[in-house]
Formats: structure tokens, sequence, C-alpha cells
């Protein structure tokens, strides 16, 4: 048993550690917390002053996996035991192109203060993104090789890739109250490339033969790289490599700028709305790149040729690893390339029930290399006094529709303490394996001084 | 309120209740993944397979259809063995009976004065011992001496001059002068000696005989003043030894020049344990190169095949068996002749049985005679680098039909099975044969353990891959002229099953048999071999893997 946990863990941990963009669904709806305002920099605190302590303000981890939960990994065989799940449905069940990723995010100070009508802010965020992305073709070609249903079949794996970046991002942010119903905001954010890995345009594919006599290889692919590929250069020193590295930190080798844009309106007493952009933006990629472009191949292999062998042993194997190695040409350079952030939308509303719970929905939009992922959030939050808010929401995303958020701020005196998740069920105790995507985020603020009255934007004091 | 607080405990209740994954359910080999890859192709021209299969013959085609030869090749004996020239040695007196008649006056008067003479005269035509008999003519040398040495007792001064007219060195017949002073010691001797190469010898005495070496001498006796007892000698001789020709004329009687029995390796048959062939146009050759300048007559003295397995023997008769070989005349010296004997249904009964029941091993015998006739008008001659080559070449004609024509070899497995139970829930072979071969071909593919026996699976069946009546091959498609003009594509999967799989982690060899049998062999149609025949294959796997967990603890 403990192997199968190792093997299982291993999958989990291969799935959720390639990943990209956070939601951050349920932080949507404590507003209460200066955290909020990375969702909407039109959010603010009813304090005057915050403080997110260093390291333990805010902590936030997600990771997803559009195509397949963990259960639907199995079915059942004849003896009742559990084997890889190799039914059709599954396969077409899964999205063409699916993708599994994982982000952290890790807040190293923030602070903001309240002046008059305007609020000011300050955070410096390490923001990593890991994503991978995958074909239905590929989870088939794993589980079944491909002598199974992919026999005589392309094996299509167009698309396949890689994602992966890591930078810093300091962001100076500014709301102000235009009037009694409306608040803008916006945050400009400075942002400072650590590591970066990418593969663009990639189109692979296996076509096998149906008598299982021959196969073929395809594709082509770039691979950009920043501060990481250069790791295994041979020909740099280390000190070369480090002094890459550094530089991309503290001298912005690795440049980069954002926005993020929000605004709140409160249309009547019940009714508040409210509208944010949040990472529009780019780095431009210039330390430490090494590129490789995969010229377009394509190698049908039809066996070790007997013949030649027969005729002439010394010269056939040499002579097929040239001609593989012409196939598969490789090219190299040190251009610079940008990339863009995974820009995200939220559009949302809170209907005031009573004086404790507010219903709200969520619209959410992220558009990652020109693919469109949403989510559409429902939520219920209830306001205990000033020291307790709870928010728990349904969230239909990566295709999967069994996402139950659940939200908790607690507040002792100056001392803010929050707890949330986007997704209850994938939590061990409930129903972890028979979830596609599943996240975390905690974290700590000192608040200081007292708002003058409740606010339009529902907020707690 | 009631309400928004059911609907969430319903949803939660929902949500959670979802199909679990029960781990302890979850079988130690639940990945078993099916790969596919082609593993070896191969495309034959019909002649890329007879050298394959037989590295000992050599492909010839003619007008399309292919024939492999065999051919092995002997030499006469060294021109030197068996005309050999043995040393010579003849000694001639010299002592006048004039010298001898001053011996019997009584003392003191029994002497020879100061620088008195007495001379004497002697010649000689002497036999020269030969070999076997042979008759020399003429010889010239390319190594050897002539050594001289005179000898006497007397007291008294010699001089003696020696010449064998019949000797010519550089031109000039050979004379030699000696002289021995008396300087107070008896006996007294000197020699001189001559090498020979080059030299021309004529052994006829000036056309009066054979073997014959005329030795004419003069000698001299000058008296010192001292006595002459009457029993001195005074003799000469002529010695010739380690004579070496460069050519010879004469006769060498009825020699053996040549002979020799071998054999050839048919590996084109190597490994086939057994079957039937007919081989419709089979030859044999003997191509003799003859440079020696002598009538020569070969004589074919054996000839048959034979199976390793059982022994049995085809023999075969030429008629006739002995065949006079051409040699060159005396103005064509120093070339060499040819003769070639073809051996083939016209003249040779039982031949076209060459191959017949799988013969491994083809042995001839055969000898080489010089002057079969006996002695004739014209001379023998002989060089010492003449020779007399036989080859033999057996011509096997890819013509014919086979049946029964089983081949079996033995592959060490070396331990590639060893874990194959850990890793491998099915396994299949599929081989596809686009056949251009007048052949139809089943096999067998089984496996021995270390001690060379059948590996049987648990319900004691042998673990086999293809039934012997599987075919791998199917003959193409011919025409009425019995020419394939199409080819025909065979696919065969060979499987092996969960069943057998444990059972071959024992397996140390891997015994591939086949059967083939040419387009209606076992009804003798006859088929050609055409050297544009063409087989091509493809063999791709299919393996069914069975990952394991490995056990951590």
């Amino acid at each position: 048993m403990k192997s199968i946990y190792i093997i299982l863990i291993s999958i989990a941990l291969f799935a959720y550690n390639n990943a990209h963009a956070q939601r951050n669904l349920t932080l949507h709806s404590l507003k209460n917390t200066p955290q909020s305002m990375q969702v909407n920099p039109a959010f603010r605190p009813k304090t005057n002053v915050f403080i997110s302590l260093p390291v333990i303000g805010f902590e936030s981890f997600s990771c997803t996996n559009n195509g397949f939960a963990l259960n639907q990994l199995f079915t059942a065989d004849a003896t009742d035991s559990l084997i890889l799940n190799n039914k059709d449905d599954f396969f077409s069940n899964m999205p063409k192109n699916g993708y599994v990723n994982f982000q952290m995010q890790n807040l190293l100070l923030g602070f903001g203060w309240k002046w008059k009508k305007n609020y000011y802010s300050f955070d410096i965020t390490n923001n990593f993104n890991y994503e991978f992305d995958y074909t239905s073709d590929w989870v088939k070609f794993l589980f079944q090789g491909n002598g199974g249903s992919l026999l005589g079949q392309r094996a299509n794996f167009d698309g396949l890739g890689l994602q992966i970046s890591d930078y810093i991002a300091y962001g100076i942010g500014y709301n102000r109250e235009i009037n009694d119903k409306l608040v803008v905001g916006g945050k400009l954010k400075i942002l400072s490339g650590i590591s970066n890995v990418r593969t663009k345009n990639t189109t692979f594919g296996l076509t096998t033969g149906s008598d299982g006599l021959s196969f073929a290889l395809d594709g082509s692919a770039n691979v950009n790289t920043s501060n990481s590929a250069v790791f295994f250069d041979s020909t740099k020193t280390d000190a070369q490599k480090m002094t890459s590295f550094t530089n991309s930190i503290s001298k912005f080798g690795n440049f980069g700028l954002a926005i993020d844009l929000g605004a709140t309106y409160q249309l009547n007493e019940k009714i508040a709305l409210n509208a944010s952009v949040i990472d529009l933006g780019f780095i431009n990629w210039s330390s430490g790149i090494k590129n490789y472009q995969i010229k377009p191949f394509n190698y049908a292999f039809n066996g070790i040729d007997v013949g030649s062998y027969l005729k002439d042993t010394s010269n056939v194997l040499t002579t097929m690893t040239d001609s593989i190695k012409n196939i598969f040409k490789q090219t190299e350079d040190n251009t610079k390339y940008t990339s863009a952030l995974a820009t995200k939308f939220y559009i949302g509303g809170t209907y005031k029930l009573n004086k404790y719970f507010d219903l709200g929905g969520l619209w959410y939009n992220e558009i990652v290399r020109s693919t469109y992922r949403p989510a559409l959030v429902i939520s219920s939050t209830v306001h205990v006094k000033s020291w307790l808010s709870a928010t728990i929401n349904y969230g239909m995303y990566a295709r999967a529709y069994n996402n139950l958020g659940f939200g908790l701020s607690l507040r002792g005196g100056p001392i803010q303490f929050f707890v949330l998740t986007d997704n209850l069920l994938a939590l061990p105790i409930f129903n972890m394996y028979g979830s596609r995507a599943a996240s975390a985020s905690f974290g700590l603020n000192l608040l200081i001084g007292k708002g003058k009255k409740p606010d339009a934007t529902p907020s707690v004091q | 309120m009631r309400f928004l607080i059911c609907i969430t405990l319903l949803t939660f209740l929902t949500f959670t209740s979802c199909k679990k994954l029960e781990l302890d359910k979850i079988s130690s080999s639940f990945w078993n993944p099916k790969l596919a890859a082609p593993l070896v192709y191969a495309n034959f021209q019909v002649k890329d397979i007879l050298v394959k299969a037989d590295s000992s013959g050599v492909i010839q085609h003619n007008n399309g259809v292919l024939s492999v030869v065999y051919n092995t090749e002997f030499s006469s004996l060294n021109a030197a063995s068996f005309v050999s020239l043995p040393d010579f040695n003849q000694s001639i007196d010299l002592i006048p009976a004039s010298v001898v008649a001053i011996g019997s006056i009584p003392s003191p008067l029994n002497v020879i004065p100061q620088n008195v003479s007495y001379t004497s005269t002697d010649q000689q035509t002497i036999d020269f011992p030969t070999n076997n008999g042979a008759e020399l003519n003429n010889v010239i040398f390319k190594g050897g001496a002539l050594s001289v040495n005179l000898t006497t007792t007397l007291k008294h001064d010699i001089e003696a001059t020696i010449s064998l007219p019949d000797f010519n060195v550089n031109g000039t017949p050979l004379t030699k002068k000696l002289t021995l002073n008396y300087n107070g010691n008896i006996p007294n001797s000197t020699t001189i000696s001559i090498p020979l190469n080059g030299a021309v010898a004529d052994f006829t005495a000036n056309n009066t005989g054979i073997n014959k070496i005329r030795i004419n001498t003069d000698s001299k006796i000058t008296g010192t003043g001292l006595d002459v007892v009457g029993n001195e000698n005074l003799s000469i001789s002529v010695n010739l030894t380690g004579l070496k020709f460069k050519s010879i004329t004469g006769y060498f009687g009825n020699l053996d020049v040549a002979g020799a029995t071998d054999s050839v390796s048919l590996d084109l048959f190597k490994n086939v344990t057994k079957g039937v062939f007919g081989l419709t146009n089979p030859t044999v050759k003997f191509i003799v190169n003859n440079s020696f300048g002598f009538p020569a007559e070969l004589t074919i003295n054996d000839l048959h095949t034979k199976e390793t397995g059982t022994g049995s023997i085809n023999s075969m008769l030429p008629n006739p068996n002995k065949i006079t070989l051409n040699y060159p005349t005396l103005a064509e010296k120093g070339q060499s002749k040819k003769t070639e004997i073809i051996l083939n249904k016209t003249n040779t009964s039982n031949i076209d049985a060459l191959v017949t029941s799988v013969p491994k091993y083809f042995y001839f015998g055969a000898g080489a005679k010089a002057n079969p006739n006996g002695k004739t008008a014209n001379l023998n001659f002989i060089e010492d680098t003449d020779s007399l080559k036989v080859k033999v070449e057996a011509e096997l004609p890819m013509e014919g039909y086979a049946y029964g024509f089983e081949l079996s070899d033995t592959i060490d497995a070396n331990g590639s099975f060893k874990d194959i139970d850990n890793e491998i829930n099915a396994l299949l072979f599929r081989l596809e044969v686009t056949n251009g071969f007048p052949l139809d071909v089943t096999a067998q593919i089984t496996f021995l353990d270390a001690n060379h026996i059948p590996i049987k699976n648990n319900l004691g069946n042998l673990i086999k891959l293809l039934k012997s009546s599987d075919a791998v091959l199917s003959s193409g498609n011919l025409d009425n002229t019995g020419k394939v003009i199409s080819p025909t594509v065979t696919t065969t999967n060979i499987q092996l099953t969960s069943t057998d799989i444990p059972y071959l982690k024992n397996a140390k060899y891997i015994v591939i048999a086949g059967n083939l049998e040419t387009h209606n062999g076992k009804s003798k149609s006859s088929i050609r071999l055409y050297d544009d025949y063409a087989i091509s294959f493809k063999l791709g796997m299919q393996i069914e893997g069975g990952v394991k967990i490995p056990s951590v603890n």
C-alpha cells in the first residue's frame, strides 16, 4: 500500500506541480482583508493603516488539472481491483488540450494607509507559475502505449508544452472614493523576472501503423528559457551563471510592467457591483537567455535495416544515428523575448440579504496564451460583528462542477488572520481524489485605526 | 435562511459523496501499456540470400538464372621434386706406366732426374645417374658446383689440365689447369671449384647417347731428382654437387605429376537437416592449366557426394574418366596450356542427383601422369617453375525442385527471458513477408533449457511460437513457365501468452526450425531462381507490459 501512496502522490505532485493563473475566487468575497485588493484594486480595507507581516502576510497556493480528477484515473477490472482507466469515455470526456498548473504567491511585504478619500498601498510579492499543457492523446499514450487504441492513428501531441516563470512584483496601489457610490483603483506593478521556461508552437505527433510495423514521428517546437537552461551550459562558469541570476533580481535584468484596474459601484442599498482587470502586463526576458528551435521534422521508422546490416555490419547503426541527428535538427540562440502575463477579469456583484448575510456572484475570466478560461461563482458571506467573516461559494471552472469554496477571517484586536480555499472538497478529509482544482491561502495582517462608517463596499471594521 | 443552510449542506453532501478512490483496491499491476514498435526490416535480392547462406560458394548467373559455384584447386608436385639431379663423383687415375716402371729399377737408379718430364692423356665418357629412369639431353643449371681435386704421392711436380667439353660456362667449354709442385710433403693435393649457375650441359656425348658426361685430362710429371717407389698414385676426381636445374630437355618417364583427393563443403545446405532436392542441370568442371612440356593425362578416379548425417553416398561415374591434357610445345616453352573437362548429364551418370538427399560435402579424387603413352619423337622439357594446376568447380544452377527441406538453427538466448515474467503480460511478434520467390516456408520456434530440454508450460504443453504447419512465406505467383510474376504477402502473428511467459525465464536456447518447399516441389515441378527475385520482410513487436509497483519497506 505504501507504494501505491507514493505513486499517487507522485502523480499528484506531477499534476499539481505544473500550473498557471491563480483565481482567488474566495478571496474576492473576503473584502474585509487588505489582500482582497489583489483581485480588485478598488477594494479597500476599512482601517486607516494595514501592515501585512513579512512572509506570513499572505501565502497562496493553487493547482488545477482540468482534464481529470485522480479518481477518474482508475477503473475496476474483473476482479474488482483498480487499474488505470483505459475506457473510451474517459479519454473522450477529456479536453483535447488540457492543462495542469500550479501557482504560488508569497507576499514578502505589504502595507497601506488611508488619506482622506484616497487609499495608498505598496506590496512586494513573489509569483511562481508552473503549467504543463497536454493533450488527451498524450494521456492515452501514457496509459495505453501506442499499441492500444492509438494503433493506426496519429497520436496528437500538438500543443504539448511547459511554462514556468517566477517573478517579483513591486506594486504601488491607489484607490479613491469618487463619490458615495463609486470607488476606482489601480495598481502599477514593476516586475523583475527571475526565471522562465516556455515552449511555443509545439507540434508533435506519433503515427503508428495499423499493423504495428512502422511508426513516424513529426513535430517542431520553440523553447525559450531565461536563467534556467543557462545553468546547464558547461561553457559558462559558476560565477557567470550566478551573475546572470543576481542581475535579474537586483538590476531588473528581466524587466516587466503590469497594471491592475478596478472599480466598485453601489447600485442601491442592497446591490453592489464590481469589476477588475488584473495582471495586464508583460515581462521582457533578457538575462541568461537560451532559446532552442526544433525545426519541423518527420521521421519514419520501419525498424533496423537488417539487409544493410548483413552486408555491412560496421556502419548501419552509425548511419541511422547520423540520419536521426540530421532529422532532429536543433538550433540555439540568445535572443531576448517577451512574455505576457495571464490577464484576469473579474466581474461581480453582491446582494445584501440582511445585516449578516450577502449573496454574491462572480464571473471570472482568464486569458492564457490565447486560451480563454472562465469561472462562475455564487457565494454567500456572513459577517458577525467586526471580528468574524465567513464565506462559502460554489464555483464552476476547470471543467469541474464540484468546487466548494470556503473562507474565514478572524480579527482579535489589531491582528487579523484569515484562511481560505477555492475548493474545500479538495481537502484530504473530503474528496481530494475527486477534485480537479485545489487551493489554499492564509494570511496575517496588522490593522490600525477605524473607519468612519460602513463603506459602500462590504468590508469589516 | 434555513433554506440556504439546507441547500448548502445538501450540496456539500452531494459533492463529498462522489466516487471515492479506494487505494487498497489498486492492483499491483495497474498499468499495462501496450507498445508497438517495428524491430527490423529487410529487402533481399536472391543473390544477397545466397551469398549470406553460403560464404564459400560463388554466385553466377546465366541469362538471369542463378548458380552457386563451389571450387577448389590442387597443384602438381614441385617440378624439381619429380626430376632431380643427383650428386655425381668420378675419380680418374693419371699416373703413366712409364713412371710406374721406374719404380721397378733397383735403387739408387729408380729416380726421375731433375727436369725430366713424363706426360699422359685420358679421355672418358661416363654415365650420369638419374632418378626414376629420367633421360637427360640438355640441362641449364641454375645452381650447383663442379669441383676438381688433383692428388699425388709422387715427390715430383705435377701439372694437369681437365676439360668437360659438353659443359659450357659463359659460352666456353669448361677447361681448368691444376698444378702441384713438390714441397717435401706427400700426399700432395689441390682442389678447384667452379660454380655452375648459368652453365649449359649437353648429356648426349655429341648426340651419341643420353645421360653422358665426357671428361678429358692431360697430365705432366716433371722430375725433382727424387726416387720413385712404383706404388705412388696420381689421380684426379670430378664432383658435381648441389645441382639445380633451370630447365631440362629429355624424357622423364611415366611419372605421377599431380594427384589429390579433396572435398568441398556445400555450405548452401549447412543448416539443412534433411530434404529432397532435384537440381536439374548440375555440372562438375575440371580446369587444368599445364606448363610442363610433356604429354600428360588426368584420371578422375573418384566423384561422389556424401550426406554427413546419414553417411549415404551418391557416386558419379564420368565416362571417359581419363582425359588427355594440353601441353606447350618446345616453341611454347614457358606458356601454360588449358584443358577444360565438363562433367554433366551427357557424360556422367548420376550427376543430376548431385545434391539429392541433402549432401554436405562433394568429394573428388584425380591424378595426372606424364607420358601416358611412353616415349615419343618429341623430347620432354621442363622448367623449374613449371606446374600443373587443377581447379575443380561444382556448379549448382538454381533450377529444380525441393521439398521436405528442413532448416534448423539454435540461438543462444543469453538470458534474454530472465525477467520476462515480471515485466510482460503478453508479447506479439508480427512478421509480414512479401515473397517474390517460388518458395513456401513453414516454421516453428521452440525453447530449450540449459540442458537442451524443450520447455513446457504448466499444462504440459510444449511452448512454441508457431505451429509447424504455420506458413510464414507463401510462394510468389508463377506464370506457366515457372517464373514468379508477382509476390505474395503473408502476415504471421507470433504470440506468447500469459500462460507460457512465466516459463520462458528458464529458456537458454531458441530453436528455429523451418520447412521449405519449392512451388509444387512434391510434384517435382521445376522452378528457377532468377537474379531479379526479391523478398522483403518487416518484423514488429507488440508488447503488453505489466508494470509492477515496486515494494517499499
